[in-house]
């Protein structure tokens, strides 16, 4: 889809659509927001749906480092304590290390 | 272009075809296999560790280094370590010392460990200096050094070694490995000027499944989601113990019995290990020949026997070596009243006696008989909390014509490590003794090792082997007698038959099981298995043929084949057992008549399985019973090819180089350095108003009308500017 073909109030319908479908636990679908809106919400010169277009955005961005930073975090603790708390790691886990704990 | 195409290929055919069908691929142009070895280092974990080897799942390698002395190994040694270059060493069994074995186990830059030779004049045990300490009754903390062979004080078979260890044998394989390639490649590196040469490598590839510990190892292959595969990891150690009672005990007779028993098995680090002729097999064929010499007057045996209520158990208990497997396991069943198997009643007469810890009045084990040059003394160790009690049996066992020496008890004596111990750990009550050659420490320096082949290997050793254990039986068997009958000169009326001890002597103590009595008398003979000769439990599906062959064994002794005359059949012969558990009937081969005929014992085997076991992981609160579980491995092998130094840093500054120049030069903007190069062509159609705003004076905008030969619908074609100028000049 060609972002230049439509018009601002469908750009914004877009936008508020992809907020609102990454609200259910979906990163990356806020990082596809807001690379695609950046520079509409941005770079434009001012537009009437720019604001609201502008606060998605910037929600979407906020939501995908949070998530970020929650599966860095948990990627880190778990492998951090896997062989320590081999136990409750082998219950999580689908593919076993072969040859070394 | 076609024709040169097709040539082309042609000739590229006709070379690579040649080299490859000429069984000469490139591989084997660089590195020889060694394919011969045997003997190879594998894994066991238990509840709680990891010991043996590892190897990478495409080898370890490394530069070749023999250990010609120590010195000169640890000025090679930092040599390779300020280079960073890992080695294999190469050993000599001769000269392994303790500080040579935890050189080799501890440095990181000893990749991997190839052996040689055999330990004619050294000591070469690969179990601890306390064998099994962590399942003694006596105090951890006070651990009794029995074994003085020990190469490393916790045994080398339980050091986590991480590295792989192979025995190479084979005297081409050996000679290529020191001469050809340590001695003409690798010897003068420490030179100054040595050490940018090619060198002589070898890879060792043993690649274990099982990590971490038996626990985790077995959870793992249980929780593997893949679902059309298996995942296997490890499998726990497990085989049978056989046990035969003289005479047979019934429901409700009234039992003494006097156990006699010997272990099964031995182990070593390696796979593939031969050993266990002091460890085990010595002991086993004294309790065979025993248990044939009653075989031939079992009547009037068992009459002087039932007139004094009291009973011999000959017991083989299997796994022992390994954390007391068989009689853990044993003693285990007896607290749950479960030996020799789960209670079912049928009429009194039919139904078998169990058999509990207060049945047991004596219990006497055999190990380590052996003989050398220097003694030939046994000793009779008791318990010394039961040292009162004990003390008396023990005089009434003790045989002057053979034990020259008797130990010395006091209340803090300790027993050596042994079955025995393991039901003392269980119900401490029970009377006993170990009957050894060992006084406070063995006698002989490779006890549970691949080097126990002493009698194996030697003619002289094996005649001698005969005559001694002839008499060592005729010894314990008075000491039978003279409890089991009440009167040791009873024992003379069941002479050892000195032939039967050679026989056993010549079919056990040699490289292979395949003599022809074996072959006679086993039931269902295969060459494949039975002749293997291998004293290691292993796991359930790779047993060792020991207790096969025992049991065999005890068939033809103390089997009866007068009961069953109208049986014909094999098939009729399984028919007799359901329905009672007093006598266990199997069809075996009869000498004398020539034929196979269905035999009438009392023989049982129990599973030799640790009770950790029970489901499928480990019971994490049955610590004091065995854990181990054999990890399983690929195939394994050795490669030996040579090698430049890896000195890479010349190489990494050219390829930077070469990198960051030719990234440089995508930077370059070329249409500045050449301005008559060829332009590229854009179409931009009218709907697309919005054009970046850079300056692109090279470009010009020209409107499609004024071409000529151009289409209509409004397109705009740039082109480099002077060209069109040049043009339209025209």
């Amino acid at each position: 889809m060609n972002l230049e073909r439509i018009r601002d109030t469908e750009k914004l319908d877009l936008c508020r659509k992809y907020f609102y479908i990454g609200c259910f636990c979906l990163p990356f679908v806020w990082l596809v927001n807001f690379v695609w809106f950046f520079k509409h919400a941005y770079k434009r010169p001012h537009f009437a749906q720019q604001e609201l277009i502008r606060k998605y955005t910037t929600f979407s961005i906020i939501g995908c480092i949070i998530w970020t930073i929650l599966i860095v975090a948990w990627n880190i603790v778990f492998h951090y304590y896997r062989t320590s708390y081999a136990q409750y790691a082998d219950y999580l886990s689908f593919v076993f290390p072969i040859g070394y704990k | 272009m076609h024709f040169h195409f097709c040539c082309i290929l042609v000739i590229l055919l006709l070379t690579i075809y040649p080299v490859y069908s000429a069984n000469c691929r490139l591989k084997d142009q660089v590195s020889i296999v060694l394919p011969k070895t045997k003997l190879q280092c594998f894994r066991l974990l238990n509840g709680t560790h990891q010991t043996g080897c590892q190897s990478d799942k495409n080898g370890n390698s490394g530069t070749v280094i023999d250990v010609e002395s120590l010195e000169h190994f640890m000025t090679q040694l930092e040599f390779f370590k300020s280079n960073e270059e890992q080695i294999i060493a190469l050993a000599d069994l001769e000269r392994l010392t303790p500080e040579l074995i935890s050189i080799f186990h501890n440095d990181s830059i000893i990749n991997g460990l190839i052996l040689y030779g055999h330990a004619n004049s050294a000591k070469f045990s690969e179990d601890g200096a306390c064998p099994s300490s962590e399942f003694s009754i006596y105090n951890q903390g006070s651990c009794k050094k029995w074994n003085d062979g020990a190469v490393s004080d916790l045994g080398m078979r339980f050091l986590n070694w991480e590295k792989p260890i192979f025995y190479v044998d084979d005297k081409r394989e050996l000679s290529l490995l020191r001469e050809d390639c340590y001695a003409t490649f690798n010897r003068n590196l420490t030179n100054t000027f040595g050490s940018s040469k090619q060198r002589c490598r070898a890879k060792l590839t043993m690649f274990m499944h099982g990590a971490g510990d038996a626990e985790v190892c077995l959870r793992r292959q249980n929780l593997f989601y893949g679902f059309t595969d298996t995942l296997s990891m490890c499998e726990p150690l497990s085989s049978y113990n056989v046990f035969n009672v003289v005479p047979v005990l019934r429901m409700n007779d009234p039992s003494n019995i006097f156990l006699l028993s010997a272990r099964l098995d031995s182990f070593s680090s390696f796979s593939g290990s031969a050993g266990g002729d002091i460890s085990v097999l010595t002991s086993v064929v004294t309790l065979l020949s025993i248990a044939n010499a009653i075989g031939k007057k079992s009547v009037l045996f068992e009459n002087r026997a039932k007139a004094h209520n009291r009973q011999l158990l000959l017991s083989f208990f299997n796994g022992e070596a390994l954390g007391y497997i068989g009689s853990g396991r044993t003693a285990y069943d007896m607290q749950n009243d479960e030996f020799p198997h789960k209670f079912k009643r049928y009429e009194p007469l039919k139904t078998g006696r169990q058999i509990g810890f207060n049945d047991i009045k004596i219990f006497v084990e055999l190990q380590q008989i052996g003989f050398s040059s220097k003694t030939n003394e046994y000793y009779l160790h008791v318990d010394g909390s039961l040292n009162q009690v004990a003390s008396n049996v023990r005089e009434g066992l003790a045989d002057r014509t053979i034990f020259s020496a008797i130990a010395n008890t006091t209340p803090e004596s300790q027993i050596p490590p042994s079955s025995y111990e393991s039901f003392l750990r269980h119900n401490r009550s029970t009377v006993g003794t170990v009957f050894s050659s060992a006084k406070d420490h063995y006698v002989f320096n490779n006890i549970n090792s691949f080097e126990d082949t002493e009698i194996t290997n030697s003619l002289q050793k094996r005649q001698t082997a005969v005559r001694h254990l002839h008499d060592v039986a005729s010894g314990i068997l008075k000491a039978v007698t003279g409890y089991v009958h009440d009167d040791k000169d009873s024992a003379t009326d069941f002479p050892i038959d000195i032939d039967y001890v050679e026989t056993l002597v010549e079919c056990f103590f040699s490289r292979t099981w395949n003599c022809s009595h074996f072959q006679k008398i086993i039931p269902d003979y295969q060459a494949h298995f039975h002749a293997y000769r291998n004293l290691y439990i292993g796991p359930s599906g790779q047993q060792s043929p020991m207790w096969h062959i025992v049991k065999a064994l005890l068939i033809q002794a103390l089997g009866e084949t007068h009961a069953t005359p109208n049986v014909k059949t094999e098939d009729q012969c399984d028919t007799l057992n359901p329905g009672q558990s007093v006598y266990h009937y199997v069809w075996a081969f009869n000498e004398k008549q020539n034929k196979s005929l269905c035999y009438r014992t009392s023989i049982f085997t129990t599973q030799a399985r640790s009770p950790s076991f029970a489901d499928k992981g480990v019971r994490s609160d049955f610590f004091n019973y065995s854990t181990w579980v054999e990890s399983v491995w690929d195939p394994h092998k050795l490669e030996v090819f040579l090698d430049g130094a890896h000195s890479t840093f010349f190489h990494f500054i050219l390829s930077s180089t070469i990198g960051i120049f030719a990234i440089l030069l995508t930077c370059i903007d070329w249409y500045q350095v050449n301005p008559q190069a060829t332009p590229p062509v854009i179409i931009k159609t009218t709907r697309n108003q919005r054009t970046k705003k850079r300056s692109r004076r090279r470009f010009e905008e020209v409107p499609q009308d004024d071409l000529p030969g151009t289409s209509s619908a409004g397109q705009v074609v740039r082109r480099e500017g002077s060209v069109v100028r040049d043009l339209l000049a025209d």
